[in-house]
This record gives structure tokens, C-alpha cells and sequence, in this order.
């Protein structure tokens, strides 16, 4: 009977604000909440992600760095003497004049070339000296702590012929090695290099 | 019956100013009320004839003049009630035994529409339930029906509106008036009483005590009747001519001088005597005493009958000397209404004037409203029309308050995303520094290993040429040292020459040495490789080769451990 009494007109405006009160909802309220659930989601995402990532101490991240540039310097400067031949024949005489032995012969044996071991460049040197036995002794021992990556390989003393004192000749064979640094940590070089 | 479901509920009553529009055959009465005190009142006279069309063509005549009431009181669009007489208005008071009001209101219907002299199709019948008896056993329901024609009420809605009012209903007087007189019966608990309301166009007798109602009877005689009985030709001994007095004249004596002594002068410019104007009214009264005492007669036991206490209301009780009279015929005790102490016929306002009495119940005036069924379709449709848009304006406010709170929590929530957000980036950036940090410090701690590999322990040939000379004798004689490195060992060659000698033990210098060089904490692995006899000069001794292996001592690294990087580290 109450469907009966409802005319078109009736009809049309329930149909308008159902329209209304729908279109409104989509229009206004479902974009919103939509929304809301999305950053809702997020958040929880972002919370959970920053409790997974945990908090990290830049102060000390910067402190390792620090120390890791340094190292990375350090193993540079080292390895100049590997690289660079002329260097080593300078330190080498600077040396021999230090300890007061005479270089007699001074010359690489082979061109650097990789050791079977990655990232290790092995050069070859072998030289001849003369002086007494405590100084070339001394001398040895400076040359392998003077600052570079040296490996004796091997060592023949004996007595020197001829001459007013005793004296003894040393002939030395020696590696000398540079490594090459890793892609992780060749880029600290460059900064390294401008730290110090 | 009005079809459909009854949602239209009349504001009269409710609203600060409602009208009430007493439409009588000789008068429109108009009564405003505010919040159920009667502020204004205006009586409009017309003549409403007693054809259907005649008066329902009248009424619609009417609104013009209803109208300039209406604008003189302001009180435009204000709900209106109409209580009116009608000449096809159909009242009766139903008394059934049945078990529900619901059902009993329905048989009044039915019953009403089978006695109507016009088509049910063209009729509204509307019912109350007055009560229920209190006895227990045949106990009956009593319903009042009233029931109209459409045309008729129609014309009632079309004058209301035409004067600017706002219709609300329109209910029969004489339903109304029944309605409350009968519920005034059934709730009277003590013995037998007799309540007769003498209206201006009819009347109306129940007998009813201890809760039961036993009978209601409709009497077509009213205060009209006997003012019109006072209009015709009265004759008078002293004068040729004969008196007619008018219907105003006629009311007047009526209410002023009742039912008086027959000597007394009752009107003043013409010398006239109630013995003179006995005879007009006598058969009215007669007949009104008559439909009474059949009442009494037929409808209480006999028993009963002389204890029955018969109490006059309405306006008919402001006649003086009418229910004395009433009194005397039917040999009852007799009383008045109080309330109609102070009644005047001649004001609209007055307290117990039919108007104003209609309207005093609202229920009673929505139960029997009277109004076509178009009306009522049309206020059914403007009821949902009006539920509709409240319920959508409703749904959109909610909606917007909603946006509005989702709009602030949205606000908050992207705040606080921005934040993490950046938090988060912030976090990012340094879990990919430290990511980077852990790789470059594996792959330094991997370089170091190497490197240690490498070069990490050697020999320290001073301390071991140093050892030799502390461990040579001087009949040894040291002619070379070789070392050559064989993976991170030092091995090494000691070539020599050793006299022959022996100590006090028998072992040569040359076992002596060996046994020296064995106990040496940096020499280890002495073994004697190759011994040949030989002779240097003219002493003989030994020509020996020694074998060691130098002990290689670990290189003092000024590689430190690199911290390792952790993602918790504090």
C-alpha cells in the first residue's frame, strides 16, 4: 500500500538523494578513507622497516671510516715502493749509504707481474752488496722495515775477496709487492689521498 | 477507511499558535490558541443549507471571509482543525464484544459503510476505540465511526486552505463530543449515572457506572430546535398581529430566560410571557423528555432506574430552568455541569462551546479525521518527502563531518608519513653507508689477510747472523750462508769448514756446532746435510753442509683490525 502511494515524482526524488547521498560518500568520504588506509599501511611499513633497519651510530660509522681511510693510505704509501722501481733503487741506496755498504749491482730481474695470489703484483730485484758483515746485516734488516712491502726470497753471504778489512758480499734477492685494492675499498683512496 | 497507511499526524496542538475552525450551519467560529490557551476568537455567520452540494458550495463561499479573519489575526500557515456539522456526516456510538480494539474498530468501519446513503468508494469513515467495559463477562468495545463524504470534507480542506490556513484535519463535532462523553461514562466507577449533552444541534444521552457503558444514544433534538420552535407566530391576546421573533431574538430568550415561570415577562419590547411562548416550545420538550425516558427505560434495569443520577452538560445546561425541567418529567435527580456555569452563546471563546470542546481532544481528532483520501495521499507523500530529504540531509551531513574528520586524521597521518619517510630515508641512506662500510671493511680486513699472507712474518736475518757468530767457533769456519724462502719458511744453508778436533767427550766441533745450533730458539730443524773429509792447508778437519730452517718471526703490523660494522652498533 506505502508503494502504491508513492508516486513517480516520489520515486525520482529518493532516487536523487539516494544519488546524492551515495555520490557523496564516493565522492567525498571513499577517496579519504581509501587514503587513510594507504598511509595507514605505509606508516606500519615504514615503522616496520625502521625498526628492521635499527639505529646505527653515524658518529662511529664515521669514526670506522676514518680509520679504514687510513689504513687504505697506509697500504698505498706501501705499495709505491712495489709500483714504483725508481723509488725503491732510491730508497735502496739511501739505505746502503745509511749502513755504510757499497751496492754493487742493482737490478730487477723481472718486469712486475701478478703472483698466483689475487691482487698481488710481484716484482723482482736483486741486488749485490758489500760491507761488513754487522753493517750488511743492519742493512737487511732496514730494508725490510723501511715502509714498503718487501719479501726477501733469497740470501747468499759470503766472505769478499780481496780488500784491506773483512768484509762479506751479499747477494739479495727480494719481492717486491704492491696488492691491489679491492673495488669496496679503491674508492677511499682518492679520499684518503685528500685527507692526508 | 482511508486506504493506505495513516502517516499524517495534525501539528494542532504542538506548534505555538494552532487555529481551531468550528464550522456550524449558522457560523464559522474561530479560535486561536497558543500552546492551549485561547488567545483570539471571531464568529463568521453564514447559512450553510442542508444540500450536500448546496453546503459544500458554501463552504468554499466561505474562505473569502474566513480568510479576512485569518490575515485580521495573523495567523497565516498556521495548522488548523476543523470540527464541523455536516448535513452527510454520519456518527454512532458501536458497542461490540469482540477480543481485540483493532478488530472492533474495523467491524464499526464495515459495519458504518454498510449503512451510509452514498457510495463507500466516495465515503472516509474513520473510527476511535473509546474503551472496554470493566466487567468481566460481555464485555463489549465501544468505537465511535464517523464517516463523510469525500466531496463534502473536500470542500471543508479547499475553504481551509483557500483562507491560508494550514489544514490539519476535519472531524464531525458530533464524533468528538460522542467520544468523550462516552469515555467520560466508562470511567465512571460508582453506581449508575446518566450524562445528557444538549448541544446546539443535537444531543446525546449515555447511562454508564462501575466501569460499563450501557448505553449511548443520539437525539436529533437540539438548543436549535427550539429556537427555531421560538420563531414561528406567537399570538397575542393584547396585539392583532402576531410576533415573530427572530433567531437571534429566539437564542437570546432562550439563554437568558430559559425555560421560565409562566407569568414572567420574558421579552422586552413586545409583553410576551413564557405561557404565551409554552406552546411553541412544549412538543419539542415533550418529545426530548419522551426519546429520554425510553432511553432510561429500555437501556437501565428496572432496579437501577431510580438511582440513576442524571448530570446535564453542554450548552443545554445553560439553559435556566431546562434541566430542572428534565428533572421534574423523568423523576430523576438531577445535576449540571459546572463548567458551563459561565458559558456564553454569543462568544466563540467561551469555555464549553461546541468548538472549543471538539478540539480539546487530540487524539480524538486524529483517529476521525475526516479529510479525503487525496489529502491524505498528498500528506503521506509530503510526510515521505519530508522524511526523505531529512534522512539524505542527515546523510549528508554525516558524510561531511566524516570528510571533515577523515580530512584532520588525513592531515596527521600524512604528517606523520612525511616524517617516517624521511626517517626511514634518513635510515636508509645510513643502512647503505654501513652496508658499504661492513663491504669495504671485509674487503680490508680480505687485502690485510693477504697481505699478512704475503709478507707478514720474515726473518730477521741480523738476529740469526748474530746467532751464527755467537754459535761458531773458532775452529769452524763459515764459508756462505744461503737462504732461500719456500713459501712463508726461511730455509737455510750454512757451508763450511771444520777442523778436526774433539773434546774431552769425543764429539768433534763440528757436532758440537750442530748441537748449538739445534738448541738456538730462532734456528730450528738443524740437520747435517753433507760432511766430506778435507784438508785445508796442512790440517785436516771437515768440509760440512749445514741445513736449518731460520724461524720467521711474525711482522709488527701497523695494519690495525678495522672495528667490524654492525647494524646495531652503539
Amino acid at each position: 500500500m506505502m508503494i502504491a502511494n508513492l508516486d513517480r515524482t516520489m520515486i525520482v526524488q529518493f532516487l536523487i538523494g539516494l544519488a546524492l547521498t551515495v555520490g557523496g560518500w564516493l565522492f567525498f568520504v571513499q577517496p579519504r578513507l581509501d587514503e587513510l588506509r594507504q598511509l595507514e599501511t605505509a606508516i606500519a611499513e615504514y615503522r616496520a622497516r625502521s625498526s628492521s633497519l635499527g639505529t646505527a651510530a653515524s658518529a662511529q660509522l664515521a669514526q670506522r671510516a676514518s680509520l679504514l681511510r687510513d689504513q687504505v693510505a697506509q697500504i698505498d704509501r706501501k705499495n709505491t715502493i712495489g709500483r714504483d722501481s725508481a723509488v725503491l733503487y732510491a730508497r735502496i741506496t739511501s739505505l746502503a749509504k745509511e749502513h755504510d755498504v757499497l751496492v754493487q749491482s742493482l737490478q730487477p730481474s723481472t718486469a712486475p707481474t701478478p703472483s698466483g695470489e689475487t691482487g698481488v703484483v710481484v716484482s723482482r730485484v736483486d741486488l749485490t752488496i758489500r760491507g761488513g758483515y754487522e753493517q750488511v746485516a743492519a742493512f737487511i734488516e732496514a730494508l725490510y722495515a723501511f715502509g714498503g712491502f718487501l719479501r726477501p726470497s733469497t740470501l747468499l753471504i759470503a766472505p769478499a775477496q780481496g780488500g784491506g778489512e773483512p768484509a762479506v758480499t751479499a747477494r739479495l734477492g727480494c719481492d717486491a709487492l704492491s696488492f691491489t685494492l679491492p673495488a669496496e675499498i679503491a674508492h677511499l683512496q682518492g679520499a684518503a689521498h685528500s685527507d692526508s | 477507511m482511508s486506504p493506505g497507511i495513516r502517516l499524517a499526524t495534525p501539528d494542532f496542538g504542538l506548534k505555538p499558535r494552532s487555529v481551531a475552525v468550528a464550522l456550524l450551519p449558522d457560523r464559522i467560529d474561530v479560535v486561536v490558541r497558543k500552546r492551549n490557551t485561547v488567545v483570539a476568537a471571531r464568529r463568521i455567520p453564514i447559512t450553510l443549507g442542508t444540500d450536500p452540494n448546496t453546503w459544500a458550495k458554501s463552504v468554499r463561499e466561505a474562505s473569502d471571509d474566513l480568510r479576512d479573519v485569518v490575515v485580521e489575526l495573523g495567523v497565516e500557515r498556521a495548522p488548523t482543525a476543523v470540527v464541523y456539522t455536516s448535513p452527510t456526516q454520519a456518527v454512532d456510538l458501536v458497542s461490540l464484544k469482540l477480543d481485540s480494539a483493532s478488530q472492533a474498530r474495523a467491524a464499526a468501519i464495515l459495519g458504518c459503510m454498510e449503512t451510509i446513503p452514498y457510495p463507500f468508494d466516495a465515503a472516509v469513515v474513520e473510527a476511535v476505540v473509546v474503551g472496554r467495559d470493566r466487567a468481566e463477562d460481555n464485555a463489549q468495545i465501544h468505537v465511535v465511526v464517523a464517516a463523510d463524504r469525500q466531496d463534502v470534507t473536500g470542500a471543508i480542506v479547499e475553504m481551509t486552505e483557500a483562507a491560508g490556513l494550514d489544514f490539519q484535519s476535519a472531524t464531525p463535532i458530533a464524533a468528538t463530543i460522542i467520544a468523550r462523553l462516552a469515555g467520560r461514562a466508562l470511567r465512571y466507577l460508582p453506581t449508575e449515572r446518566g450524562w445528557l449533552y444538549v448541544g446546539d444541534h443535537g444531543s446525546f444521552f449515555v447511562v454508564g457506572g462501575g466501569g460499563i457503558l450501557r448505553f449511548g444514544r443520539a437525539i436529533t433534538i437540539g438548543l436549535e430546535t427550539l429556537v427555531e420552535s421560538l420563531t414561528r407566530p406567537i399570538r397575542s391576546s393584547g396585539t392583532a398581529e402576531p410576533i415573530e421573533l427572530d433567531v437571534r431574538e429566539a437564542r437570546d430568550i432562550l439563554y437568558r430566560q430559559g425555560i421560565a415561570g409562566a407569568d414572567e415577562v420574558i421579552h422586552g419590547h413586545a409583553p410576551l410571557t413564557m405561557s404565551q411562548l409554552a406552546p411553541l416550545v412544549q412538543p419539542v420538550l415533550q418529545r426530548f423528555v419522551v426519546e429520554l425516558r425510553q432511553s432510561i427505560r429500555f437501556g437501565v434495569p428496572d432496579t437501577e432506574r431510580d438511582s440513576v443520577m442524571l448530570v446535564v452538560t453542554g450548552p443545554g445546561s445553560a439553559v435556566p430552568g431546562f434541566a430542572a425541567l428534565l428533572g421534574r418529567e423523568l423523576a430523576l435527580p438531577v445535576s449540571l455541569d459546572s463548567r458551563y456555569a459561565a458559558y456564553e452563546y454569543d462568544s466563540p471563546a467561551s469555555a464549553g462551546s461546541e468548538g472549543n470542546l471538539a478540539v480539546a481532544n487530540r487524539r480524538y481528532l486524529i483517529q476521525m479525521n475526516l479529510q479525503p483520501q487525496e489529502i491524505t495521499q498528498r500528506r503521506d507523500t509530503r510526510r515521505l518527502r519530508r522524511w526523505l530529504w531529512t534522512g539524505v540531509a542527515a546523510a549528508l551531513i554525516i558524510i561531511a563531518l566524516d570528510t571533515l574528520w577523515l580530512q584532520v586524521r588525513l592531515g596527521e597521518l600524512r604528517g606523520q608519513e612525511g616524517a617516517l619517510a624521511h626517517e626511514t630515508a634518513g635510515l636508509e641512506t645510513l643502512h647503505h653507508t654501513q652496508a658499504r662500510l661492513a663491504a669495504a671493511v671485509q674487503a680490508m680486513d680480505d687485502v690485510r689477510g693477504t697481505i699478512a699472507q704475503q709478507v707478514g712474518a720474515h726473518v730477521d736475518f741480523r738476529a740469526v747472523f748474530h746467532e751464527l757468530s755467537r754459535l761458531t767457533p773458532q775452529s769452524i769456519q763459515l764459508t756462505t750462508l744461503f737462504f732461500r724462502r719456500n713459501g712463508d719458511q726461511m730455509n737455510g744453508t750454512a757451508d763450511g769448514y771444520a777442523a778436526a778436533s774433539q773434546d774431552a767427550d769425543g764429539q768433534t766441533e763440528l757436532e758440537a756446532f750442530i748441537e748449538a745450533l739445534k738448541l738456538s730458539p730462532i734456528i730450528d730443524n738443524v740437520e747435517l746435510v753433507h760432511v766430506q773429509v778435507a784438508s785445508v792447508g796442512r790440517t785436516t778437519g771437515e768440509r760440512f753442509e749445514a741445513g736449518f730452517q731460520a724461524i720467521a718471526i711474525p711482522l709488527s703490523s701497523d695494519l690495525e683490525a678495522t672495528p667490524a660494522v654492525t647494524g646495531d652498533s652503539q
